[in-house]
């Protein structure tokens, strides 16, 4: 009894200690060790398993990516055999990744010439970037005349080259941007 | 040995397993289960009336306090802390049987009664009693059963009750006065069932 409070009842008190004296058997430390050592095993057990799907996920994505890479019989990687080009352009490096250092700074290309079509813009896109160590990546027209690109590479990829590049790239068009959003690069051309 | 009447030895030693346990010691949790280990299953097969739900309870308690550890701070009482949580695990685990549970405790609780005292109750000296008392708290709600079982079984007092629950202290007297009243009521008619 708590001496703080004498309404507490003798009588109550023994009956419910009577009552809790059936109670099992308190955990014992080895019991909380074994409890804890499960836990441990099963969450490592589901992190490998997390990490494998993840890696299942990378392998299968690449895998996607080659084979959108190989349109057609003579075709530019991404480019439909009916040569229309309506899918997305998708650049993939058909030869062993270079070596992860970053690739020195390349001079500025040549701006497209207006009038060029959409496939021969694609296909100098591709090649730039080729150039400029990205090992895969898609392109992607979306509605209007603009147009989004996500890169795929084990190395560096200088973006802010990148864009640069295609400021470049695009200096004969009006209202070109160009947008970096992480490993994205969007961007819009309207010819002048 | 958890005391009903905490210490300033009692106090010193809940702070220092309270430090190891943030640290990460498993030797804390050991001393942890060691001194109040019996008194979280005690207080979980009063609260629950089910003793595996009641060592389920307790460990598990023990084992959320490992974790919890390091979230708490200098202010928080060790007892009153585990007591908390206990009972929010005895919740926990009492909702998750669900209906279909009840009614097969019941059913087994009926049966029970046309023959033996069912676990948990004290057969000597008087059964009747026991049984009584049995029912009479699991028909208390949760808090008033909690505070009984705290400041009766346990020897919280009102202030350590009202942290454990996350109450006012009036609260606590006030439910504690309530729940015994209807405890006392209930070994009465037992007594009386008896004598007849």
């Amino acid at each position: 009894m708590n001496p703080e409070d004498d309404e507490i009842d003798g009588c109550l008190e023994d009956a419910l200690k009577g009552m809790a004296d059936h109670a099992p058997a308190p955990p014992s430390a080895s019991d909380l060790d074994r409890r804890l050592d499960r836990r441990a095993a099963r969450r490592t057990s589901a992190i490998v398993a997390l990490a494998a799907a993840a890696a299942a996920a990378v392998i299968l994505s690449m895998q996607l990516l080659g084979v959108f890479g190989s349109g057609g019989p003579g075709m530019p990687a991404g480019i439909d055999s009916d040569g229309t080009g309506g899918g997305p352009l998708v650049i993939a490096r058909e030869s062993p990744a270079p070596s992860a250092a970053p690739l020195p700074a390349q001079a500025l290309p040549q701006p497209i010439e207006i009038g060029s079509g959409r496939l021969e813009v694609e296909s100098i896109l591709k090649m730039r970037l080729l150039d400029r160590g990205v090992e895969s990546g898609i392109i992607e027209r979306n509605p209007g005349e603009s147009m989004s690109l996500a890169v795929v590479s084990a190395r560096e990829i200088d973006m802010a080259g990148l864009e640069s590049e295609f400021d470049a790239l695009f200096r004969n068009y009006a209202c070109f941007r160009v947008r970096i959003l992480g490993r994205n690069l969007a961007f819009s051309m309207v010819a002048r | 040995m958890e005391t009903q009447v905490a210490t300033a030895d009692d106090a010193a030693s809940a702070v220092d397993v309270l430090l190891r346990l943030r640290r990460g010691d498993r030797a804390a949790l050991a001393d942890l289960a060691e001194t109040y280990g019996r008194g979280l299953v005690r207080a979980a097969y009063l609260f629950t009336g089910d003793a595996h739900i009641a060592e389920d309870a307790a460990q598990e308690s023990l084992i959320a306090a490992w974790d919890g550890a390091r979230r708490t701070d200098e202010g928080t009482t060790l007892r009153s802390w585990l007591y908390g949580i206990l009972f929010n695990q005895c919740r926990k685990r009492m909702r998750s049987l669900g209906r279909l549970r009840k009614r097969e405790e019941k059913f087994a609780s009926d049966r029970r009664e046309a023959s033996v005292p069912p676990p948990g109750v004290d057969a000597s000296p008087d059964p009747e009693v026991g049984q009584r008392l049995r029912r009479a708290l699991d028909g208390l709600d949760d808090i008033h059963r909690m505070v009984v079982i705290l400041r009766y079984e346990r020897g919280l007092g009102v202030a350590e009750t009202a942290r454990a629950l996350s109450i006012p202290e009036g609260t606590v007297k006030s439910r504690t006065h309530a729940a015994a009243e209807i405890l006392r009521a209930a070994m009465k008619e037992g007594a009386d069932e008896s004598r007849r």
